[in-house]
């Protein structure tokens, strides 16, 4: 038989004072006793510590106590079956609603927040896409006269040469057909948006501005632009 | 009928198997809770607290456990929280344990009981684990194997763990002989 160290022996004294060897550990260990004191008193000192430690137990409260307890125990759990079972339905749903458990309400709460967040979105991009959209004729009446002064006073406080440039796109507008939705600008038209409506300017308007016209100023204009060019 | 069976029996709705599994371990874990709480209505009310939890959630509860060790993890579990919320209230009311009468006791008796209370004594001040396994391998005779599942721990160091605490308690003993 295989003889086993001190260190060993010291960790199965333990077990042998708690009846957890086998036979041959058993035999193995008194062995090592018959030959090593030491490790035999260590034994006695362990199943001393382990014999006080059982010692210590309280005393029994005697069986009306138990009978007591188990009935006080019972008494809630079959009181708590009564509530579960007995609840009004906005209860049973608030204690445990569907019998759904944790994780599907997790995700059901995290939908429940996703969902208006992102419709907004979508909806928040389809408006700015809709106020990106060309006017038609009336709307984009309605938007100028918002935005601009009237437009007799306009024309009143144009000066020569932008009365001039003025005049020429009006003429060229009149002899347009007006009856669609006006084009959109060019990039030349960019700054004189006011062009747009001048369908809308009265015969006096369009006298002052004929008025305003004279072929000589603009055909110096003309040769400025040229020159800066 | 085994824990196991009964069980099953409650989960079926049989309310009368879980009154066999409250008789069956309701003195162990008096004695339990009792050891930690140290005060007798505090671990009733905690026994009566752990069981109707285990009556509710025992649909959770898997085969691949025992009961025993589950209803000691849900007893520790609830004396951790008495614990909490008597720390948050600043109040513990410790009963004394009762004390050896020096004059009633024959010398040897009481040298004995004295040796007992502090060897409890230096119990409480070991480190929570050791702590722990002594208790639960002591005085609930729960196995090693129960012990690391009670604990969450493994079977060996739950027994490494006895090992040390019973070192130290052996230390301490020998320096309190005379």
């Amino acid at each position: 038989m295989k003889k086993l160290s001190c260190k060993k022996i010291l960790v199965l004294n333990e077990d042998y004072a708690q009846n957890l060897l086998g036979e041959d550990q058993i035999t193995q260990v008194k062995n090592h006793w018959a030959i090593c004191p030491d490790c035999r008193q260590a034994y006695e000192e362990t199943r001393e510590v382990l014999s006080l430690l059982k010692r210590d137990h309280p005393s029994d409260p005697g069986p009306v106590f138990w009978e007591k307890m188990s009935a006080r125990i019972m008494r809630k759990t079959r009181q708590r079956e009564v509530e579960v079972t007995e609840a009004p339905w906005y209860l049973k749903i608030f204690r445990n609603p569907f019998g759904w458990p944790g994780y599907a309400w997790a995700a059901a709460l995290i939908l429940i927040l996703l969902v208006p967040i992102v419709f907004f979105n979508i909806n928040n991009q389809e408006f700015s896409q809709s106020t990106e959209q060309p006017l038609s004729g009336r709307e984009e009446n309605k938007f100028y006269e918002m935005k601009f002064e009237p437009l007799s006073a306009m024309v009143d406080s144009l000066s020569d040469k932008e009365s001039a440039r003025l005049a020429g796109k009006v003429v060229a507008r009149l002899g347009k057909e007006l009856s669609d939705p006006p084009p959109l600008l060019t990039e030349e038209e960019t700054h004189w948006d006011i062009t747009r409506s001048t369908e809308r300017l009265t015969e006096k308007e369009l006298e002052v501005l004929i008025e305003k016209m004279e072929p000589d100023k603009s055909a110096e204009h003309k040769e400025e632009e040229t020159n800066a060019c | 009928m085994t824990d196991y069976e009964l069980v099953e029996r409650v989960k079926n709705g049989e309310t009368g198997a879980f009154e066999e599994l409250v008789l069956r371990h309701q003195k162990a874990m008096y004695y339990f809770v009792l050891r930690l709480l140290k005060n007798s209505q505090e671990a009733e009310d905690t026994v009566q607290k752990i069981f109707l939890l285990a009556y509710q959630n025992i649909k959770g509860f898997r085969a691949d456990a025992s009961f025993k060790t589950w209803i000691y993890k849900i007893g520790i579990n609830q004396c951790h929280n008495f614990f909490r919320s008597q720390k948050n209230r600043e109040y513990l009311q410790v009963e004394e344990v009762p004390v050896a009468d020096y004059k009633a006791d024959p010398e040897g008796e009481f040298s004995a009981k004295e040796r007992v209370a502090r060897l409890q004594e230096a119990v409480e001040h070991l480190p929570y684990k050791q702590r722990m396994v002594v208790t639960l391998r002591i005085h609930q005779e729960l196995s090693f194997e129960e012990i690391g599942k009670t604990l969450g721990i493994r079977t060996n160091s739950a027994k490494v763990n006895f090992h040390h605490a019973l070192e130290k308690l052996k230390t301490m003993v020998k320096t309190e002989k005379p």
